[in-house]
């Protein structure tokens, strides 16, 4: 079956349809292939404007998207929110419309308000891709990691997950569990049950507080950061101790399969969730990972292009 | 309104050694050198086309030419105006395009436009020493200064005719068809 795509916005995975997730990482396939040639670049985009609306900080979220917009010819505004007019009290929204008033077509939008993208493409004809939302949603991470997962293990159903950490804070592993539940993996969190509530197995996913057990027959182990800007209490008494429970050294690895595979969407706070020996070792795809983000999100654009009217 | 065949297995197979037979007069006056030939076939029926060809031109002449699959979906001039979003297939380019002779393949030559968008993704890879264009139909509507080197058949139809092939093993047979267009 052909899957048709309707969309012009990317918001989030939990939207999408699992023939949807599986289109947009084929058509990635081909755009990767792109950046592997002598010519790096396509017109797939030529006369399209891309705003990336940065109200949060990013680097590489940033520079993936920006360099994807520049294979697919797009020309592009960058749009920080330190230096843009919602300093002088204008509202998201007005900024948005203003932006719109120069026939700009597509947004690249990172807010810390869940759901500030979701509103802001109910309220424009642009198409909305969300770059991240607080806690919510980063709908292009977790496309990368699972098309890196497909690339690595050739497939996704019946894989099982692991993801480690800060999962209440965490709009990567929402993305993520929802993704691969809907592509038919088996996902297990497992951190600090400050950070890994018993609630997410209402969501389908297994939920422990035991790592060796967690990762012990694991295909996938997606490591996430330690984001100590968003953890403004005491949920764990220290990055030593968190290392010391659930940091994944060598003698962790050591206890996993040995074809398992270990990610993390960056950056890394080395020897806290990941060591050094681990995040360089040949298990680690976390390199593979950032090669597969421009590929992805030129897939994302494309595809989201193609829906935006005039 | 129905399909209409206007061209059935027997007359195919008959384009598709026309098309070899012209190939092979030119690789030989190029000094025949096969492997400098390369037959790229553009998605979706220019590939199983080439297919054919390349065996027509094994079984008429013993020579072995190069081939290649590319999608032109990324150089289209048309994004945001089609109903449809397209499928990306992939693209398979293995040899060394430049100084190559490429023969694109595609199965009916209508306004051009697919052949532009080709034109500009093939060189992409590299910068051939010719580049030639094979079809199986030639429908003389070409919307740009574009046209066919080799045709297997040359025909006219109504500007709001759509012409359609299929060519086996990928369809059940060699036909060639028009139905009216039916706008969205």
């Amino acid at each position: 079956m052909e899957v048709k795509w309707t969309r012009k916005d990317l918001l989030s995975l939990y939207d999408l349809s699992a023939e949807e997730i599986v289109f947009i990482l084929d058509t990635a396939e081909e755009f990767k292939k792109v950046s592997e040639r002598n010519v790096k670049k396509v017109p797939a985009l030529r006369g399209k404007t891309v705003v990336n609306f940065f109200v949060e900080p990013s680097t590489r979220t940033r520079v993936s998207f920006e360099l994807a917009e520049q294979r697919l010819s797009a020309d592009i505004i960058n749009v920080q929110a330190s230096t843009s007019s919602l300093l002088k009290g204008e509202t998201l929204l007005d900024t948005i419309k203003n932006l719109e008033a120069l026939q700009v077509d597509l947004f690249v939008m990172r807010h810390a308000a869940p759901g500030a993208q979701n509103f802001i493409a109910q309220n424009t004809r642009c198409g909305i891709v969300n770059a991240g939302d607080g806690a919510h949603s980063h709908p292009t991470q977790a496309l990368l990691d699972m098309f890196t997962i497909r690339e690595k293990k050739g497939r996704i159903a019946g894989l099982k997950v692991t993801i480690v950490g800060d999962i209440l804070h965490s709009r990567v592993a929402r993305s993520n569990i929802w993704g691969l539940l809907k592509l038919g993996a088996e996902v297990t969190v497992v951190g600090p049950a400050t950070l890994v509530p018993h609630e997410f197995e209402s969501i389908g996913v297994r939920v422990t507080h035991n790592l060796k057990e967690a990762v012990r027959d694991a295909d996938v182990v997606n490591v996430l950061r330690i984001q100590h800007e968003r953890l403004n209490a005491a949920f764990f008494p220290s990055d030593a101790e968190y290392a010391r429970f659930f940091g994944i050294t060598p003698e962790v690895v050591a206890t996993m399969k040995p074809d398992a595979i270990i990610m993390h969407p960056g950056p890394i706070n080395r020897d806290v969730e990941i060591s050094s020996l681990v995040a360089d070792g040949p298990r680690s795809v976390i390199l593979e990972q950032v090669t597969n983000g421009l590929a992805v999100r030129m897939a994302v654009l494309f595809l989201v292009a193609g829906c935006v009217k005039k | 309104m129905e399909r209409e065949i206007l061209f059935d297995a027997q007359a195919v197979d008959d384009a598709i050694g026309r098309v070899a037979d012209g190939l092979i007069c030119e690789f030989r006056e190029n000094g025949g050198r096969p492997e400098d030939f390369a037959l790229v076939g553009i998605h979706k029926q220019g590939v199983p086309l080439s297919i054919r060809i390349a065996e027509a031109i094994r079984s008429k002449s013993g020579y072995e030419p190069v081939m290649g699959k590319l999608d032109i979906s990324m150089y289209r001039d048309d994004i945001g105006t089609r109903s449809n979003l397209p499928i990306i297939r992939p693209t398979e380019i293995e040899f060394d395009v430049n100084g190559s002779n490429l023969v694109l393949v595609d199965d009916i030559l209508s306004t051009g436009r697919t052949i532009r968008a080709a034109l500009d993704a093939v060189t992409d890879y590299g910068r051939p020493k010719v580049i030639r264009l094979a079809v199986l139909v030639d429908r003389h509507a070409s919307e740009f200064p574009i046209h066919s080197d080799y045709a297997g058949i040359n025909v006219r139809v109504a500007p709001d005719m759509k012409l359609m092939a299929e060519f086996t093993p990928e369809d059940p047979a060699d036909v060639v068809w028009q139905m009216k267009w039916q706008h969205k």
